[in-house]
């Protein structure tokens, strides 16, 4: 009995330690003025943001259908607990500067992510960046942060996706609804 | 002795055979059938409400359903529009390591 009471501060602090260790910072957790002022300067912008309950419902949704490319869809995302993206389309160069953009990446690449790719082409002036959570085999999230003269966007997926899957996406037969949600012009 | 005369004679008034008025039978049949129609109107209005109430959870369900699929078709189109910009940077990523002299 005296030994449970002496080992039960032990399991609180040990708890303590698991809740608090590091996690992810999910890019819709990001400190929103931040972004606001990417919102602000932007022509256009694309805000998704999709998780448990939602993510389920869109699954369902496009898998509704049964053919060949919702099935494979159903099976991209099956791993997946939230996917977040943020694109910032604007009318002329020079909208964002680089510190911007660095702040950004100094409060999302967390130790936790690894970079996999970094690729800077001065001549065109865009830069793409892709991190991974955890092993590059199996990885539990995908960070890609993309700034291009007149767009820049952040995508963040968090839980088990084979990047080669996610980048067919684009041969699959899902309609083009590249468009929707974004705001007008202003 | 005089008081049972008394007695008697009030007992024999009291208990005297009256006819009732003339409209009494018209009336009580009156009544009958007014607690009759009273009846059948509560009847009608428990099934009239019971219709009511029907019609408006089928609404409230279908409504419900409409805005559920509503809700599900907004974040289809969210899920495949995330996924396709994620695809195109992925891509955008993959041509510009192709575009380095080195190839890397």
């Amino acid at each position: 009995m005296e030994f449970k009471w002496r080992i039960a501060p032990l399991l609180i602090v040990l708890a303590a330690r698991l809740h608090a260790a590091p996690r992810p910072v999910d890019l819709k957790d990001l400190d929103s003025h931040a972004l606001a002022a990417f919102a602000a300067k932007a022509s256009n912008t694309v805000d998704v943001t999709l998780d448990g309950n939602v993510l389920k419902m869109a699954a369902g949704f496009i898998s509704s259908s049964g053919d060949e490319d919702a099935v494979k869809l159903k099976k991209l995302i099956a791993g997946v607990k939230s996917i977040t993206v943020r694109t910032f389309e604007f009318k002329t160069k020079g909208q964002y500067s680089k510190a911007d953009v660095d702040a950004i990446r100094k409060q999302l690449k967390t130790p936790e992510w690894s970079s996999i790719v970094t690729v800077n082409d001065k001549e065109s002036g865009e830069t793409s960046e892709v991190y991974v959570l955890g092993g590059k085999d199996k990885p539990g999230g995908i960070l890609i942060i993309s700034a291009e003269p007149t767009e820049l966007t952040f995508v963040q997926i968090l839980g088990t996706v084979d990047i080669s899957d996610l980048s067919a996406f684009e041969d699959l037969g899902v309609p083009d609804v590249t468009h929707h949600g974004k705001k007008e012009d202003k | 002795m005089n008081q049972e005369i008394d007695l008697e004679t009030a007992l024999r008034r009291a208990l005297k055979r009256e006819h009732p008025r003339a409209d009494f039978a018209k009336r009580v049949l009156a009544r009958a059938a007014e607690r009759r129609r009273q009846a059948a109107t509560r009847v009608w209005m428990a099934i009239a409400a019971m219709l009511v109430a029907g019609v408006l959870i089928a609404a409230g369900m279908r409504n419900y359903e409409l805005q559920r699929e509503a809700e599900a078709q907004k974040a289809g189109h969210d899920l495949a529009l995330a996924l396709r910009i994620t695809s195109a940077k992925l891509h955008l990523t993959h041509r510009m390591i192709r575009r380095r002299p080195d190839g890397v």
